[in-house]
């Protein structure tokens, strides 16, 4: 895998978190209920960040070393 | 509750400690081991854009917006993702160019311009004001709060400036500043010092925070659950778990999150520490997930003390900023509360740390150094050493820009939260993104274009955020507010055009967007860029398809000894000479003062002064000491232009001289053949000459006998008489071989074709040759076809080759039992004639020679045959003539075997002018 299809990834996933911190998706989340005592919004958003994060670490991470000469 | 020593106390100390990492950072720089040359200082680093706002701010945003505070830390952790894609072409620019600072960014993508440079520097200090004076505001007050607990400090701002915390945390953060930043005489773009100390501070800031958020989520309350189960117990607190229905809400939103995505690499600290300050751009890899987990887990706790601060002080009597120092003073834990100050310290400290250097460097190299040294009787360009000023320049900005922000605070700080001071820098920084963004990516993006973007962009956002800031406060009349300006509807700043339902700062963001993009695309389109800018274009938008910048902008000379002195001026004389070492050991040979620098040295001392006072100025020092004009891109074209001729010249100068060649190797050849026909026609006169003598001197001889001897008796007389004849004949003869062979070699030989049978022609001949055959009894063999060979040629002249051949084979013949075989093979289109014998044969070496005037055969018991030497000359003469051809059979070993082919219908060669072959 080359760098320049990590970066094909990354703007992928960006794309999808934008959509998921945008609306409408983010007005689903907009209800008064708790889930394990926390307010659903918080656990969306929050969840979804930390997903976010960790398939960002993995794309960058998987292809280190193996590549990182390519422009 | 805390002694009134206690906290300046502890203050001091936490910065001297910074300060010893920050020393200790440089010393280990220095010595080539980097401290902060790890991707997680540099995420570290990064953190710097958690500031005071982010400590103290976000909870008390919570308290008003809930969710609301999150769109400032989702922004950047999306913008991460696109770090590895358009970071790191920044990264790899600045690197290549020696940028500094956003400015010199922007004024070197759009043609070196020290005008737009000075604009974004103008644009940067007034837009990042607010940011400054939010700082010292949250500073001061987290000081005030502690010690004046548990009586609750309402006013921040002191009527006098001397009563005023915020004062003095000015002026500490100034000294510490400018001791941070500009403490080198060097003043390269990087200081790994400060970087050490920023990643330290945001180490404690996020432990701070941590236990802060800990201590109320679990100390106070039974897990964050409880706390949000309790909150939603009150109707009052139900609206800040949900985000309005209204769509607005989710613009505001959505403006927020652009914003912040903006902020994390255009604010001029975040490009300081994530582009200048990186070290190695594979480290964007970890910290583009890294930094947005630090975001999260600094955010983590936000929620729970916001909600917590509500649920305890339920009358809105506490400013929910501050929940983060009261809630552990209410309940007695005033160590932990000290620790949570130092960590609001640490993230206000690195901002105010970062940001002014970031904007002392740019207001010198961007705004003060232009302008100085375009004032002539300033001569600045022959002052020895201005790295002093340098210095002098950046310490004095580091002053005005803690100075402006002091005034702002203490004009407008009261009557603002510490997140809209915050989000009024965001919407100024972010209109640093278009000209830069576009310019990545697009080469048509042009200087004016830019500038006119800038411009726009600015004007709104000052008209629209910065204006009624100021009205709000009371310094100018509100009603241009409530009214617009002179009273005109539409110009109202917080309802441009009439457009309403948008928070103010969405519709900044809005309509500086709109007018940023939209001239800076419009004028792009229509405005013809200067040749400056478009190699400048070329080289950032490719930056990833060339290897470094080879471009060469200098067409004139300079010095190198020049050179040196330019750069001796900024960077001082002991950097220069590791500069002058490094590239001598990069490209080989010494540099000596009074040899002209190469173009490369030229560009890497360029580069080299770029990182000192910024692309611009650099460029127009180094315009000082070359000599001649500076080459533009016309003039690259045409160098280019200018070499592919030079190519095709020599090319075709190269094809003349290998023609010159050959025609001078034909001559020689042609004067070669010369000498040897020359040599040849000598050689002929002199054997001519020769071979008469003979005959004539025992013709002389016989007649002189016959003349003075009458007594001889009749048939001696007959005897010596038939000598005379037969001498007489033979050089009649040899006259008329040399006439023929002469006649023919000139072309005057007259030819008759007719339809000639060879076997007739052959007969003839034997029975010519039958007296030669009888005397030396050699037999003739002729082996006669059964078909004719009727052949178009000049029949005496075959009779001639047929004799010359067979007198030729008889004299070769062994005397006695000699035998001469002559064959005749039809052909459609040739016929040919072989006749052997069985002498000596011919040796290989001879073949040729065999045919040449006047040669004999020189046998190895070196007797001489008779003849002429002329027979098988005339014969090849006239096989030729007649388009045949005459050889020595080499197969042949019984003895000499000649093979003429004749061709069936004549086909005389073209030249008969044929010169003496």
């Amino acid at each position: 895998m080359n760098s320049s299809t990590t970066s094909q990834r990354l703007v992928a996933l960006f794309l999808l978190g934008a959509l998921a911190f945008g609306y409408p998706l983010l007005s689903l989340f907009s209800v008064p209920k708790l889930l394990f005592g926390v307010p659903l919004l918080y656990l969306y958003l929050f969840g979804t960040w930390l997903l976010i994060i960790v398939c960002a670490g993995w794309l960058l991470e998987r292809d280190h070393g193996n590549d990182s000469q390519t422009g | 509750m805390l002694h009134d020593w206690l906290l300046p106390l502890a203050s001091f100390a936490y910065l001297g400690l910074l300060f010893a990492i920050a020393w200790y950072g440089d010393r280990r720089a220095d010595a080539g081991r980097s401290l902060i040359s790890n991707p997680y200082i540099y995420t570290l680093s990064i953190a710097v854009y958690c500031t005071a706002w982010t400590f103290y701010g976000s909870v008390g945003r919570a308290a008003g917006t809930g969710v609301g505070f999150l769109p400032i830390y989702l922004g950047p952790t999306l913008m991460a993702l696109l770090w590895w894609f358009a970071l790191r072409k920044l990264i790899r620019i600045s690197k290549q160019h020696r940028l500094t600072s956003i400015a010199d960014f922007i004024a070197s993508r759009y043609g070196k311009s020290t005008f737009l440079g000075g604009v974004v520097t103008l644009i940067a200090v007034i837009g990042i004001m607010p940011y400054i004076s939010l700082q010292l505001k949250a500073v001061s007050t987290s000081f005030n709060v502690l010690q004046s607990y548990p009586e609750i400090v309402t006013q921040a701002i002191s009527p006098t400036v001397f009563g005023d915390t915020a004062f003095y945390v000015a002026l500490v953060m100034t000294l510490f500043a400018i001791l941070f930043g500009t403490r080198h005489i060097d003043v390269s773009e990087r200081h790994e010092g400060m970087v050490a100390a920023i990643a330290f501070e945001s180490v404690v800031k996020l432990l701070a925070f941590l236990a802060v958020g800990l201590f109320v989520s679990f100390g106070l309350f039974d897990g964050p659950w409880q706390i949000f189960e309790q909150a939603s117990a009150r109707p009052e607190l139900q609206p800040l778990m949900l985000l309005g229905d209204d769509p607005g809400e989710y613009l505001d939103w959505l403006a927020l999150t652009f914003l912040a995505m903006m902020a994390i690499i255009f604010l001029p600290r975040q490009f300081q520490v994530a582009v200048v300050e990186n070290v190695n751009e594979e480290h964007l890899r970890k910290a583009a997930w890294l930094f947005p987990l630090y975001l999260l887990l600094i955010n983590l706790f936000v929620l729970p003390i916001a909600f917590g601060g509500l649920l305890h002080y339920p009358d809105g009597t506490v400013d929910p900023d501050t929940f983060v120092l009261t809630l552990p003073l209410a309940s007695g834990h005033g160590a932990l509360a000290t620790f949570v100050y130092l960590g609001g310290l640490s993230a206000a400290t690195g901002m105010v740390i970062v940001a002014t250097i970031a904007l002392s460097t740019m207001i010198c190299n961007d705004l003060v150094m232009p302008v100085l040294l375009r004032i002539r009787a300033l001569r600045l360009e022959q002052r020895a050493d201005l790295s002093g000023l340098l210095l002098g320049i950046r310490r004095g900005s580091i002053v005005l820009m803690l100075v402006l922000g002091y005034i702002y605070f203490r004009l407008i700080g009261e009557s603002y939260a510490l997140v809209s001071l915050g989000l009024l820098s965001f919407a100024a920084a972010a209109q640093f993104a278009p000209p830069i963004l576009t310019g990545l990516y697009w080469k048509q993006a042009s200087r004016a274009g830019a500038l006119a973007g800038l411009l726009a962009g600015f004007t709104v956002w000052a008209y629209t955020l910065l204006l009624p800031a100021f009205a709000l406060s009371g310094w100018i009349d509100i009603s241009f507010v409530e009214q617009g300006l002179f009273g005109i509807h539409w110009l109202r700043p917080y309802a441009l055009f009439g457009l309403t339902g948008l928070a103010p700062i969405s519709h900044t963001v809005f309509w500086s967007m709109l007018c940023n993009v939209g001239l800076l695309v419009g004028v792009s389109l229509f405005s013809r860029q200067s040749l400056i800018e478009q190699i400048q274009a070329t080289l950032f938008v490719d930056v990833f398809r060339r290897e470094s910048s080879e471009a060469h902008y200098w067409g004139g000379t300079a010095r190198v000894g020049d050179l040196r002195e330019l750069l001796s001026r900024f960077l001082g004389s002991e950097r220069v000479v590791t500069v002058f070492e490094r590239f001598a050991t990069h490209h080989g040979g010494d540099l000596d003062g009074d040899d002209i620098a190469v173009p490369a040295l030229l560009n890497d001392a360029e580069r080299e002064l770029a990182g000192a006072i910024g692309a611009a100025s650099a460029r127009i020092m180094m315009a000082t000491v070359v000599q001649g004009e500076a080459l533009s891109l016309d003039g690259m074209l045409k160098i280019l232009d200018e070499t592919t001729q030079v190519i095709e010249y020599s090319r075709r100068l190269e094809q003349k001289s290998v023609q010159l060649e050959k025609a001078t190797t034909d001559l020689q050849a042609a004067n070669e053949r010369l000498q040897e026909l020359d040599r040849l026609k000598d050689e002929f006169v002199s054997t001519v000459s020769h071979e008469l003598r003979t005959p004539l001197t025992s013709i002389r001889a016989f007649s002189e006998i016959l003349l003075g001897d009458s007594t001889l008796p009749d048939d001696r007389r007959n005897e010596f008489l038939g000598v005379v004849v037969r001498e007489s004949e033979r050089l009649t003869r040899l006259v008329n071989q040399v006439l023929d062979i002469t006649r023919m070699d000139a072309g005057r030989a007259e030819w008759e074709y007719q339809s000639v049978d060879l076997v007739a022609v052959i007969d003839e001949a034997a029975t010519t040759t039958e007296q030669l055959f009888h005397e030396r009894e050699v037999v003739l063999d002729w082996v006669r076809p059964e078909s004719d060979a009727t052949i178009e040629a000049d029949r005496d002249r075959m009779i001639q080759v047929i004799i010359n051949l067979l007198s030729n084979a008889v004299k070769f013949s062994p005397q006695g039992h000699g035998r001469v075989t002559v064959r005749l093979e039809p052909g459609l289109r040739w016929i040919r004639v072989s006749i052997a014998d069985n002498g000596p044969g011919i040796p290989p070496d001879q073949d040729e020679h065999v045919f040449d005037r006047f040669h004999q055969v020189v046998h190895e018991d070196g007797s001489k045959p008779q003849g002429s030497g002329l027979g098988l000359a005339i014969t090849r003469r006239i096989v030729e003539y007649h388009g045949g051809t005459i050889a020595v059979d080499n197969d042949y070993r019984d003895g000499a075997r000649f093979i003429v082919v004749l061709p069936v219908i004549v086909n005389p060669p073209a030249t008969d002018n044929r010169a003496l072959a």
